[in-house]
C-alpha cells in the first residue's frame, strides 16, 4: 500500500506532462502537397497540345494539308505538310515536295530565303518544313506557299495563302551605310532550360529581295530581368557563319522564365545596330 | 599549488599517524590488468576515497595499500583507462582485489560526453543542457555556425560542412536544405542522446570521409534494467519564451525491450541583449523516437529504430527566407553481437542497415520582399529532399595483444532542390531554378584500425580508410545545363580516396601521458560542391555553382597531446597543425558577372592550399571538497595560402571558466564564457567582417527533491550583454539574459 501511494504522485505527474506534451505538440503542418505555384496565377501556356490544321487542299486525287505547331508568326516557323489520298485519307509515303514561299511588297516579289525541307514524307505522309517569313514593311503580311510535287508521274501544285502575325523573332536594323537589314531568330523554336543550339540569320533588304549576309559577326548578351533592378546573364558561344545568311552557336539557359537576347552585329568591318529579341519565355 | 602542498601535508600527517598512533590497520592488495589485453597495468593510481595518500601499481600490476579497518571505496585510475571504484570491507582483515581496467579510446582523442539521457532522472549529472548543441559547445575546439535561434551547424577546429563527418549511430543523414538549415545534429534531442563521440581532427577514419573531425551521436536504446520506467521533463526559457516537454517510456519483458520518446519545443521571437526582440526568429519542433530490441541469446541482439523529426515555422531573421517545414524520417535495423565467453579472433560486431528521408520547404511569404535589397520584389519558395540508404558494419577482432577493427561503410544519396521565383512586379514572368537536379552519390568505404600496446608504457594505433565514390546527375535538364556549361560529354565522376592515420601514446607516469597523432587524409567533395546550381550563399552573398571536376581536399595533420590526471586536478592539452591542399572555396564565376545587376556568382574550386593551427587546453581542479574549478581555452588560426588572407569561419580565441559545487541534492555552477575579438577574417574569399569580443556570465543550479523529482534553474547571460558570435550569420545577436527552469520526474 505505501509502495503504491508513493508512486501515485509521480505517475500522475508523468502522465500529466505526457498528455500536456502530446496536446501541445499536435502535428507538424502537412504541407507535403503544398504547391507554391498555386499561390500564383497560372502561366499562359503558349504551346498548343498538337498540330493544328491551317489549310487543306485537294487536286488530282491528292489531299494536302498544312498544319502548324505554333501560331504562324513572322520569323522562323515549323509547318507540317501532310499528303493523303483524297477520300480514303491513306497517307502518301515517300513523296518529296518543292516549296517556295513568297510575299509581294510594293510590287516586288520577295522569296523566303530559308526553307528547310525534310522530304520525303514519312509513314504518316508528313514532311516538316522550316520556313522563314520576313516582314520588310511591318505587320499583317500575307505569304503564299507554293507546294508542288509529282505523284504517279503527274505534276500537282498547291498554292496556300497564309497570314503571319507579328513576332519579336525578326528584328530590322540599319547598317553603317544606312542599308536595311533583318536579324532573325531561327533556333531554338521553343527555348528550354539547358544547353542547346542557337541559330540566327542575317539578311539585307535590297528593295526587291532578301540578300543573305555572309560576312557578319555577332556577339550576344542574354539577360534575364528578375525585376527590382536585378538580373543576370547565361553562358553561350558566339554564333558563327554556317551557310546562306545563317549563323550557329549555342546557348545554355540556366533557368526558366523571361529572357532577352541582345545581338551586337558587325557587317564586314562596320559595326551596325544592335537588335534585341526581347521577352521570350524559356521553359 | 595550494592544494598540492596541502596534499603533501596530509600525506606526511598520515605517515606520521601511521607510525605513532596505534590503530587497527588492514591491507588492500591486488593486481591491475588491462581488460582487453590481459597485460598488467603499471603505475596505476590506487587511492581510498576520503583518505589521503595512496599508492601506484608496480610493473607487474600489483599494489599494496594499508588502510584503517572499516568500509572503504578503493579508486583505481590510470591514464588511458576508465576509472574503477571498488567497495571493500576490511573489518575482518585484509582484502585482495583483481581489477580489470577498460581502456578508454583516448588514443582516438575522442572526447566522450555522456549525454543528458541520465539528466531526465538525474539533473545533477550535468547542469542544465537543453539541446545537443549545448552539450557539444562544452567541448573546447567546437563552435557553431548560427543561422537562427535553431539547429546550428558544428565547426570543429575551424572546419565545417563536408570537412566534418556528423553521423547518428554511424548513420549518414544528408541535409536537404541548400542553405544548410537542417544540420543532422538537430534530429537527436537530448533525451535520446546517450553519448556524443567526438574526434577533433581527421584521426578517426571509421565514421566518414572527413578531414576535420567526426561527431557520432549515439542514441539511447531500450534498456533491460527495469520492467517499466518512465520520465518526463518540462522546461522554460525566458529569452525566446521557449517551452519544452520531453517524455521517455521504457519497458522490457523477457528478451524484448522497447523505448519510446516524444518531445516538443516551441519558441517565440527571441530577445538579444539590447532588449529589441528579433522578429521572425521563433520555431516549433517535435521529435519522436521508437526503438525495440530483441535479445537472441549467445550475445546476439536485433534492434529496430524509427526516428521522426519535424520543425516548422522556423524563422531565419538574417536569411532571405524561413523554413516552412523540415521533416526527417530515419529508420534503421541493426544486429549486434558480443562474444560472451571463451577466446577467439572475433570479439564483437555490429551491422546496421538504414534508410532515411529529409524533406525541406522554405519560403519568404512572411517577408516584405519589396523592401529588401537582394532578390527584391519576388517570392521564392524552395523545396529540397534527400533520400539516403546504406549499411555500416563494424567487426572487432583480437589476437593476443593485437586488436583490430574493420568497418564497411556504404551508402547512396539522391538529392533534389529547386526554387520558384514569383515576381511581385508586372511583366516579369515566373522563374524556375533547379538547384540540385537528382544528384546521385554512391559511396563505399572500408576502414581498418589496428591497436597494440608496444610495452607497458607505449601504445600505438594505426588506421587506414579507402573511399570509393561514384556520382552523377540524373535530371536531364540539369545534365544539359551542366554539360554545356563545363563542356563535358557526361557528368558522372568517380573518386578513389585513401587516408591513413597513426598515433602513439606514452605514459610518463601513473598520471601523465603524452600523445602524438599524425594523419594524411582526404574528404570527398559534397554533392553541392560537385553539382550545385546557383545556390545562394548567405555568408558572402554570392550564388555558388558546383564544379564536376572538383578534387577532394587533402589534409596532412599532426597533433601533440598531453594529459595529466591526479586526484586533485586534471589537465588536458593539445596542439595541432593542419595543412590542407586542394582547399575548396568559391572562385569568381566570370562568365556571368558583366552587367548582371546586384547578383554575384562564384564556382567551387580547389585553391592551392590552406593551413590551420591551434590548441585547446582544458582543466579541472578541486578547490575544496565538492567544489571544482573548471576552465578551457581554445584557439584556431586559419590561413588561405593562395589569397594570403585568413580562412573564413574561424572562431576567435575563446575561454570558459566555471566554479561548480556538487552536493548530494544541490548542485550549482557559475560559468563565464569569453571570446576575443576576431579580426582575422576572409575579406576576399567570403566578404567576412570582424567581430568584437565578449564576456558573458551564466548561473545555474539544480535540486533533487528525491530520487524522482528534480528541479533545475538558471540564468544565462546574466548581465544581458548584447553580442554576437563570430560564426553567426549576418551578425545575428545571441540571446540576451535568459532565465530558464526545468522540472523533471521519473518513475
Ligand atoms: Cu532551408
Amino acid at each position: 500500500m505505501t509502495e503504491c501511494k508513493q508512486r501515485t504522485f509521480p505517475v500522475v505527474l508523468v502522465v500529466g506532462v505526457l498528455l500536456a506534451g502530446i496536446q501541445s505538440a499536435g502535428c507538424a503542418p502537412d504541407i507535403s502537397d503544398t504547391d507554391f505555384y498555386s499561390r500564383h496565377p497560372d502561366p499562359v501556356d503558349a504551346q498548343p497540345t498538337g498540330p493544328v490544321l491551317l489549310e487543306k487542299k485537294a487536286a488530282s486525287g491528292v489531299a494536302l494539308a498544312v498544319l502548324r505547331n505554333d501560331q504562324v508568326h513572322a520569323g522562323y516557323n515549323e509547318l507540317i505538310l501532310r499528303a493523303a489520298t483524297e477520300g480514303t485519307d491513306e497517307p502518301i509515303v515517300g513523296v518529296s515536295f518543292d516549296v517556295v514561299a513568297s510575299t509581294v511588297i510594293d510590287g516586288a516579289t520577295y522569296v523566303s530565303p530559308i526553307i528547310d525541307d525534310a522530304s520525303p514524307s514519312d509513314a504518316a505522309g508528313e514532311v516538316t518544313l522550316g520556313i522563314l517569313f520576313l516582314q520588310p514593311r511591318g505587320s499583317g503580311q500575307s505569304w503564299r506557299i507554293d507546294v508542288s510535287t509529282t505523284i504517279d508521274g503527274a505534276p500537282i501544285s498547291f498554292p496556300f495563302d497564309i497570314v503571319v502575325r507579328d513576332s519579336l523573332t525578326v528584328q530590322p536594323f540599319v547598317g553603317a551605310g544606312g542599308q536595311s537589314f533583318f536579324a532573325a531568330w531561327i533556333e531554338p523554336i521553343a527555348p528550354k532550360t539547358g544547353e542547346g543550339p542557337l541559330e540566327l540569320a542575317v539578311y539585307r533588304d535590297t528593295g526587291s529581295a532578301f540578300d543573305p549576309v555572309e560576312n557578319a559577326s555577332i556577339d550576344l548578351y542574354p539577360y534575364m530581368d528578375m525585376g527590382g533592378g536585378d538580373g543576370h546573364s547565361t553562358p553561350f558561344t558566339k554564333p558563327t557563319h554556317t551557310s546562306v545568311g545563317r549563323y550557329a552557336g549555342t546557348i545554355n539557359f540556366i533557368m526558366s522564365g523571361g529572357w532577352d537576347l541582345t545581338a551586337y552585329l558587325t557587317i564586314g568591318a562596320a559595326p551596325a545596330d544592335t537588335v534585341v529579341f526581347k521577352g521570350f519565355t524559356v521553359h | 599549488m595550494r592544494n598540492a602542498s596541502r596534499h603533501t601535508t596530509f600525506l606526511l600527517l598520515i605517515l606520521a599517524l601511521g607510525t605513532t598512533v596505534s590503530q587497527a590497520q588492514s591491507l588492500v592488495r591486488g593486481m591491475v590488468h588491462d581488460s582487453e589485453t590481459g597485460y598488467p597495468v603499471p603505475l596505476a593510481n590506487v587511492v581510498v576515497a576520503g583518505l589521503e595518500g595512496g599508492t601506484a601499481t608496480a610493473n607487474d600490476g600489483s599494489f599494496r595499500l594499508p588502510v584503517p579497518a572499516g568500509r572503504h571505496t578503493v579508486i583505481i585510475s590510470a591514464i588511458g583507462y576508465e576509472r574503477v571504484e571498488k567497495p571493500v570491507d576490511t573489518r575482518n582483515g585484509d582484502v585482495s582485489l583483481h581489477i580489470n581496467l577498460v581502456p578508454t579510446i583516448l588514443l582516438h582523442q575522442e572526447v566522450l560526453v555522456e549525454g543528458a539521457a541520465t539528466k531526465l532522472s538525474d539533473p545533477s549529472a550535468d547542469n542544465s543542457l537543453q539541446t545537443t548543441e549545448d552539450l557539444m559547445k562544452q567541448i573546447p575546439g567546437v563552435d557553431f555556425i548560427e543561422r537562427a535561434n535553431f539547429a546550428w551547424e558544428p565547426v570543429i577546429r575551424g572546419m565545417s560542412g563536408g570537412q566534418v563527418g556528423l553521423v547518428i549511430d554511424g548513420v549518414k543523414v544528408i541535409g536537404a536544405c541548400v542553405d544548410k538549415m537542417d544540420p543532422t545534429s538537430a534530429y537527436v534531442e537530448v533525451e535520446n542522446l546517450k553519448k556524443l563521440e567526438l574526434t577533433k581532427g581527421g584521426f578517426d577514419l571509421s565514421k566518414s570521409s572527413q578531414i576535420g573531425g567526426t561527431v557520432n551521436l549515439v542514441t539511447e536504446k531500450p534498456s533491460f534494467d527495469k520492467p517499466f520506467s518512465m520520465s518526463a521533463e518540462t522546461g522554460f526559457e525566458s529569452a525566446s519564451m521557449q517551452r519544452r516537454v520531453r517524455t521517455v517510456v521504457n519497458g522490457s519483458r523477457g528478451n524484448t525491450s522497447v523505448r519510446a520518446s516524444l518531445s516538443y519545443r516551441k519558441a517565440d521571437d527571441f530577445m538579444p541583449g539590447n532588449g529589441v526582440r528579433i522578429t521572425n526568429s521563433g520555431f516549433a519542433k517535435n521529435n519522436t523516437k521508437f526503438d525495440v530490441t530483441q535479445r537472441l541469446g549467445a550475445g546476439h541482439r536485433l534492434s529496430a529504430s524509427v526516428l521522426a523529426d519535424n520543425a516548422w515555422g522556423v524563422g531565419y531573421p538574417v536569411l532571405l527566407m524561413d523554413a516552412t517545414l523540415a521533416k526527417a524520417r530515419i529508420y534503421s535495423l541493426s544486429h549486434s553481437w558480443l562474444r560472451q565467453s571463451g577466446a577467439g579472433l572475433l570479439q564483437s560486431s555490429e551491422t546496421r542497415l538504414y534508410t532515411n528521408t529529409v524533406d525541406h520547404w522554405m519560403d519568404d511569404y512572411a517577408r516584405d520582399v519589396d523592401q529588401r535589397t537582394v532578390m527584391r520584389s519576388m517570392n521564392m519558395p524552395m523545396y529540397g529532399y534527400t533520400r539516403t540508404s546504406g549499411v555500416i558494419s563494424e567487426t572487432a577482432m583480437r589476437h593476443g595483444k593485437h586488436q583490430m577493427s574493420v568497418t564497411l561503410d556504404a551508402y547512396q544519396t539522391k538529392s533534389f532542390g529547386d526554387m520558384w521565383m514569383f515576381s511581385t512586379l508586372p511583366n516579369i514572368p515566373d522563374m524556375y531554378l533547379l538547384n540540385l537536379g537528382d544528384i546521385l552519390v554512391q559511396n563505399a568505404a572500408v576502414s581498418a584500425e589496428y591497436r597494440v600496446p608496444v610495452n607497458a608504457r607505449l601504445k600505438a594505433r594505426g588506421s587506414v580508410r579507402l573511399d570509393f565514390s561514384h556520382r552523377d546527375v540524373q535530371n536531364e535538364t540539369m545534365q544539359s545545363i551542366l554539360e554545356g556549361r563545363w563542356g563535358v560529354a557526361d557528368l558522372n565522376r568517380n573518386y578513389v580516396v585513401p587516408g591513413i592515420s597513426g598515433a602513439l601514446e606514452y605514459a610518463l607516469g601513473s598520471a601523465t601521458g603524452i600523445r602524438l597523432s599524425v594523419a594524411d587524409v582526404a574528404r570527398l567533395p559534397t554533392h553541392v560542391e560537385s553539382y550545385g546550381h546557383y545556390i545562394y550563399n548567405y555568408t558572402d552573398g554570392y550564388f555558388y555553382s558546383g564544379n564536376p571536376d572538383i578534387r577532394p581536399e587533402r589534409s596532412l595533420q599532426v597533433e601533440l597531446g598531453f594529459e595529466r590526471t591526479t586526484e586533485v586536478y586534471g589537465v588536458r592539452a593539445s596542439a595541432f597543425a593542419n595543412r590542407i591542399s586542394n582547399y575548396i572555396l568559391g572562385s569568381s564565376d566570370a562568365g556571368l558577372i558583366a552587367d548582371a545587376g546586384t547578383y554575384r556568382f562564384r564556382v567551387f574550386d580547389n585553391i592551392s592550399a590552406a593551413t590551420l593551427i591551434g590548441f585547446e587546453v582544458s582543466g579541472a581542479m578541486q578547490l575544496v571538497p565538492a567544489v571544482d574549478l573548471r576552465g578551457a581555452i581554445s584557439y584556431t588560426r586559419g590561413q588561405n595560402l593562395e589569397f594570403d588572407e585568413p580562412l573564413p569561419l574561424i572562431p576567435p580565441l575563446s575561454t570558459k571558466l566555471a566554479v561548480a559545487y556538487t552536493g548530494d541534492r544541490f548542485a550549482a555552477e557559475i560559468e563565464s564564457r569569453a571570446a576575443m575579438p576576431q579580426n582575422r577574417v576572409a575579406r576576399r574569399a567570403a566578404d567576412e567582417d570582424g567581430t568584437d569580443g565578449y564576456f558573458v556570465l551564466n548561473l545555474r543550479g539544480s535540486y533533487t527533491f528525491n530520487d524522482r523529482v528534480a528541479f533545475t534553474a538558471g540564468v544565462s547571460n546574466v548581465f544581458n550583454v548584447y553580442y554576437h558570435e563570430h560564426l553567426s550569420f549576418g551578425n545575428l545577436p545571441a540571446l540576451g539574459r535568459n532565465v530558464f527552469g526545468t522540472l523533471s520526474v521519473s518513475i
